[in-house]
């Protein structure tokens, strides 16, 4: 992490450390006074919340609630979107994540990120995998092979296209896609993962992996996902985050979030009376 | 691959990227900005007084007072200028010398009879010895005349000279004929060595004469040379000149200061003489006329013209609008580029009547009535083939088809070419319009069809009206294109000489137009450099039509647009 | 009829009858109308094959037409038809302004589309590019561009050579030095990859630099060339190129840009390994028919390509006039077609027979790549 910016600066950790949001020792990402603009408009609201390593944090919110658009900034996605920009402090492990002089790629191959809906390239499921491995060059076959083979092996997709790693991805069904796409993903060895609603786009079957899969993964990486579905997240979740219209309203662990909300919002969102 | 080679690969990719596209987005700049920089100067330049001589008498101008003042003034100076090729060319201060050499012929002639005696006794000898016995005789006897000649060769000029240098030869032939029956009167000499006495004496001053023509018919060669460059400049002297020559171009000088220039300095300042070369060719050279002429009478008329230019030519600023508006004179040479204008406007403006109601049609049936069935597939293929049709074979199937197939005009004409610029804008048309019926959204149709409107109705009432401006917007881009095309119209319509023909003819007689001539003019005119700004003027003007009909479009999307977000 | 009194919704015979032949005449007035594109192409093949049928029904001449260049038609005595020179001729152009203006072109719709923030002001350039007549073109080639590349060309010339071959090694460098130090080595080399890197950019320097040199002594004869040619059909086909690219470049998903970034690739990387092969059908048929407005282009070839019978010598040789097919149907078709029905007339024809075959067969390649490409679009 070192090279993502050439001087530490180790105040800031201590900075978010004493904000009142923080529970625990161990984070990951860390958010202080977090705000997003596209444009004139805000997006995200002055947002302080931390994630811990290892466990699988969930964002939930109704639509519009900015909840994408903050974990799009994690591995700066939103650089993206034009007129997009940011004010307060996103790090990770100490490091400001808006730092001029930050080093995006490398940043993305440590924050990897699942998408909405399924994304393979126009490539062999092989190729696929490899992708980001072969961006720093090219290893000898067998490592690169060793690579393919235990992503694919986590991700739960192995057994299914050991035998076709060199027909099209665009062959798999949806559901098959979508752990490609986590496969592709945990290729490079990222230490987080974000994942947009990855399961949205799913049948309930394909979920049902998909949500086994997080927790498998969990305690491994730290994982960051948005979903629309308050089951998926009470199932998959260590930690529950709620946004309304930009602002985060309550975050805590998700049994205490489910079960004893502290913010009415929070107990409206949860039994449904809006979203 | 190192992060850092892979970060100086993506900046390479992006400079590249910028570069290409800074490349191709200032293209355009780069094409226009030549021609409009030049083209303005067909138009708008500095002219001389011959332009405005040239507008009233043959364009029904009328003289400013201005450019009358004008007229008179480079009248005074010309006065001068002709005044001293006059003189030159009569050289009457050269009479005293040549009566001299006349004189010194008889003298020399009546010396040598004196020597009868001696020339007898050459006469005797063998014929070899004979001969070379009375050349060097000659050549003692005549070299008083030799060095008269050459000291009258160094101060003569002009014609006279040279006439008198013919007259000189035939004296000397009949003298010489006289002289050799004195000799030889009452001896008993053979008719051979008579011969050879009267040939051989005279060989000498004749070889002489001979060499002082020739330095003077390269002299002759080198001031006509001149002078014909200073009347390219002013125009001819008097008006019985002006009326005899057939070309209008040898009737006036030149009109504009930029060509006026490049004649004094290419036809005037620098000469070229007829050269006898080592082979015995002759052949022309290319000489700078001061060094040639130094300080003699021609160096003067020179240096007259050079100091008295802006006097003779009376340069001035002005704008030339008829040259939107004049017919051509002389190979475009002089006058405007009119009938090629109208000649675009009437092949556009029919194409467009031709072709845009059918396109418009075709459009219709392809959007509202064809769906996407197997024939309405054929036939879109058949639009996007046509498209593709190089537009050589556009005017190759005019002339095989329109022409000498159905025979919709005997020859060229107007109408044969506009039907086949009508057809190959058509696929554009079709392609842009059907856009345009597709983009109206499908509740103006449900819409008027759900009150109760016919189909027809509803599309002449409702979806017509809605596509309009946009299917407009493809009309126009397409009419640009029909302007602009030249390979159609070189075997249906175009000519590239006349005037403009009425809008009666247009069914039977071919036009000049812009894109075919601007072709004519820069590839098959015979006097390239004197037509240089009609050829720049033509392309901006061809320039202007097109982008105007362009950017008219690119606004009137602009406007829809912006109507489209407003709602 | 009740049902007529009462103003009902089923018609009576006679309206419904009017309705109907009246609906059916319309829709078969606008079918026609839509017909006359096909009809135009039918008719073009047909009287076009008419006319050079007399010319291909003689083997010998066929023969000779398509395999030597001796080109005399008008010949009283031994009229020749061989017009491989042409052939080679069109060849020649067609390739030059390929090796221009397809690497400028997908650069620049690239930039267009994914880099540049200006594309508002350069899309209309481009446009306005596409706008400009061809004989404008062939003005400027033969007025403008022809006395420079005249008197300036070997200078241009090894200033052009020498930009992009210097740049063109310092990237080269890099790449094949990093692999270099890489893979022959097998990483023992690794730590000097600087020093490898060095040595290959300044021997690529210096190489580019030497072919500069000989460049600037280049002597072009006439400015009007094959290379003049290709430059001017290059930028004329470049708007094509461009905005066609551009439309394949757009249909690509964000999800796939998306996809390549959140897994560390560089943007050059993501356009290179994702966008581009995703766009390569749409690319592809752009490319096809911006080579076809090369192809069937007459006005700058006629002008600006010096019209020479010849095949250039060396056959690479880019600074010598060539002839294209459009350029003598143009130029010789006109003292030809008084004498309809002679040889020169009919060879014409077959001339441009084979020139709309060529265009026909590149477009269906470029509407049927094309069509596959919109449909992975959609």
């Amino acid at each position: 992490m070192t090279t993502l910016v050439q001087e530490r600066k180790n105040k800031h950790i201590q900075n978010v450390q004493n904000s009142p949001v923080m529970t625990s020792a161990d984070y990951v990402i860390t958010a202080r006074d977090f705000s997003v603009y596209y444009g004139e408009y805000k997006a995200v609201k002055d947002v302080n919340i931390a994630l811990n390593r290892g466990k699988v944090t969930s964002i939930i919110g109704p639509s519009g609630c900015g909840k994408s658009t903050f974990l799009r900034c994690i591995n700066r996605m939103n650089d993206l979107v034009p007129g997009c920009r940011t004010t307060g402090k996103l790090m990770m492990e100490g490091i400001d994540l808006y730092h001029k002089r930050l080093d995006v790629v490398e940043l993305r191959r440590k924050v990897g990120m699942v998408f909405q809906r399924p994304n393979p390239f126009p490539k062999s499921i092989y190729d696929n995998v490899a992708y980001g491995v072969r961006l720093k060059g090219r290893p000898p076959q067998t490592q690169l092979d060793g690579i393919v083979e235990t992503s694919l092996r986590r991700s739960g997709l192995w057994d299914e296209v050991k035998d076709r790693l060199k027909s099209s991805a665009l062959g798999l069904s949806g559901g098959q896609q979508q752990r490609l796409c986590i496969a592709r993903a945990l290729a490079i060895n990222p230490e987080v993962l974000l994942m947009d609603e990855p399961c949205s786009a799913l049948d309930p079957k394909s979920t049902a992996r998909i949500e086994d899969l997080i927790a498998e993964l969990s305690g491994e990486y730290t994982i960051a996902i948005v979903t629309h579905n308050m089951q998926q997240a009470a199932r998959v979740s260590d930690y529950t985050a709620f946004f309304y219209e930009g602002v985060l309203v309550e975050f805590g662990e998700t049994s205490k979030i489910f079960t004893n909300p502290k913010n009415e919002k929070t107990n409206d969102y949860i039994t449904g009376r809006f979203g | 691959m190192k992060d850092s080679t892979r970060k100086i690969l993506d900046s390479a990719f992006t400079a590249f990227s910028r570069v290409s596209l800074f490349i191709v987005g200032t293209a355009v700049i780069g094409f226009i900005l030549p021609i409009a920089l030049k083209g303005i100067g067909a138009f708008m330049f500095t002219a001389t007084v011959e332009h405005e001589k040239f507008l009233s008498e043959n364009l029904d101008y009328s003289l400013s007072k201005s450019d009358k003042e004008r007229i008179r003034k480079s009248d005074a100076a010309r006065q001068k200028l002709w005044e001293m090729i006059d003189s030159y060319e009569s050289s009457k201060d050269s009479s005293q010398p040549l009566e001299k050499i006349s004189d010194l012929r008889i003298s020399t002639f009546n010396k040598a009879i004196k020597d009868k005696d001696k020339l007898k006794s050459i006469l005797s000898q063998t014929p070899s010895k004979r001969a070379k016995l009375i050349k060097e005789y000659a050549e003692g006897a005549w070299r008083a005349y030799a060095d008269a000649l050459d000291d009258a060769e160094r101060g003569a000029s002009g014609f006279l000279f040279q006439k008198f240098i013919s007259e000189q030869e035939r004296k000397l032939e009949s003298d010489a004929e006289i002289f050799a029956e004195e000799i030889c009167k009452g001896a008993k000499i053979s008719r051979m060595a008579r011969n050879s006495l009267r040939r051989n004496f005279i060989t000498y001053p004749i070889s002489l004469l001979n060499a002082c023509r020739e330095r003077f018919a390269e002299k002759n060669s080198a001031y006509l040379s001149m002078k014909g460059g200073i009347i390219e400049l002013i125009g001819p002297r008097s008006l019985k000149e002006k009326e005899d020559m057939k070309l209008t171009r040898q009737k006036y000088g030149q009109t504009r200061l930029d060509i006026a220039q490049r004649v004094l300095s290419e036809d005037i300042a620098k000469i070229s003489i007829r050269k006898i070369s080592q082979g015995g060719i002759p052949i022309m050279d290319r000489v700078s006329s001061k060094e040639y002429f130094g300080n003699s009478v021609p160096g003067q008329i020179l240096e007259y013209v050079e100091k008295h230019f802006d006097e003779l030519l009376q340069p001035h600023f002005t704008i030339y609008p008829g040259f939107f508006t004049d017919n051509p004179i002389d190979a475009n040479i002089f006058g405007g580029i009119y009938p090629m204008i109208l000649g675009t406007f009437y092949l556009t403006v029919c194409a467009m009547i031709v072709a845009a109601p059918l396109g418009i049609a075709a459009a219709i049936y392809f959007s509202e009535y064809a769906g996407n069935g197997r024939i309405a597939n054929f036939l879109r293929m058949c639009v996007g083939t046509l498209a593709g049709v190089p537009s050589i074979v556009f005017g190759l199937f005019g002339l095989a088809f329109l022409i000498n197939t159905i025979k919709v005009s005997d020859g060229k004409s107007v109408f044969a070419g506009s039907l086949t610029l009508a057809l190959l804008i058509l696929p554009t048309i079709i392609r842009t319009c059907e856009e345009s019926l597709k983009a109206v959204p499908n509740s103006y149709r449900e819409g008027a069809l759900g009150l109760g409107a016919g189909k027809w109705r509803a599309i002449c009432g409702v979806i017509l009206p809605a596509a309009l401006p946009s299917m407009l917007t493809g009309i126009i881009i397409s009419m640009g294109r029909a302007a602009g095309e030249t390979a159609p119209i070189i075997f249906t319509a175009a000519t590239s000489a006349g005037l403009a023909i009425g809008l009666s003819d247009i069914f039977t007689q071919p036009t000049p137009a812009l894109p075919w001539n601007i072709y004519n003019i820069c590839s098959e005119h015979e006097m390239a450099e004197r037509v240089g700004h009609v050829q720049y003027g033509m392309a901006l003007t061809l320039i202007c039509i097109v982008l105007f009909l362009n950017l008219s479009a690119i606004f009137i999307r602009a406007k829809l647009q912006n109507a489209n977000k407003n709602k | 009829m009740e049902s007529g009194k009462k103003h009902s919704l089923i018609m009576g015979g006679g309206q419904n009858f009017m309705r109907e032949i009246s609906q059916r005449i319309g829709r078969g007035l606008l079918l026609s109308i839509t017909a006359i594109p096909t009809l135009a192409i039918i008719f073009m093949i047909f009287f076009i094959a008419k006319e050079a049928a007399p010319f291909f029904g003689n083997l010998s001449h066929t023969l000779e037409f398509f395999t030597s260049s001796n080109w005399a038609p008008s010949s009283q005595n031994s009229p020749h038809f061989g017009a491989l020179a042409i052939f080679y001729g069109t060849a020649m152009v067609t390739l030059g302004s390929c090796v221009i203006a397809i690497p400028l072109g997908i650069f620049a719709a690239v930039c267009l589309n994914e880099i540049s923030k200006k594309a508002a002001f350069f899309k209309p350039m481009v446009e306005l590019l596409a706008a400009i007549p061809s004989v404008v073109y062939g003005f400027f080639a033969i007025v403008i561009f022809a006395p420079i590349l005249q008197e300036e060309g070997g200078i241009l010339i090894a200033a052009a050579v020498f930009l992009l071959g210097t740049t063109a090694s310092i990237v080269i460098g890099i790449c094949a030095g990093e692999i270099f130090a890489e893979k022959a080595f097998k990483g023992y080399f690794a730590k000097r990859s600087l020093l490898i890197k060095a040595i290959m950019i300044l021997s690529g320097i210096f190489a580019t630099f030497e072919l500069s040199l000989s460049a600037a002594n280049l002597k072009i004869e006439s400015g009007t060339n094959a290379f003049n040619a290709s430059v001017i059909l290059a930028i004329m086909a470049l708007p094509t190129i461009v905005s066609l690219s551009q439309d394949a470049l757009q249909a690509v998903g964000r999800d796939m840009r998306e996809g390549s970034l959140a897994l560390g690739a560089t943007r050059a990387e993501t356009i290179i390994k994702v966008v581009l092969p995703c766009a390569k059908s749409g690319i592809a048929a752009a490319i096809i028919l911006g080579l076809m407005r090369v192809i069937g282009e007459t006005m700058v070839v006629w002008m600006a390509s010096g019209n020479a019978l010849k095949i250039p010598e060396p056959f690479f040789n880019f600074f010598e006039p060539v002839r294209t097919m459009t350029a003598t149907i143009a130029g010789e078709m006109g003292e030809a077609d008084q004498s309809t029905g002679s040889d020169r007339y009919h060879v014409l024809f077959a001339m441009s027979f084979c020139l709309l075959i060529g265009a026909l067969i590149m477009n269906a390649a470029g509407q049927f790549i094309g069509g596959s490409f919109r449909t992975i679009k959609k």
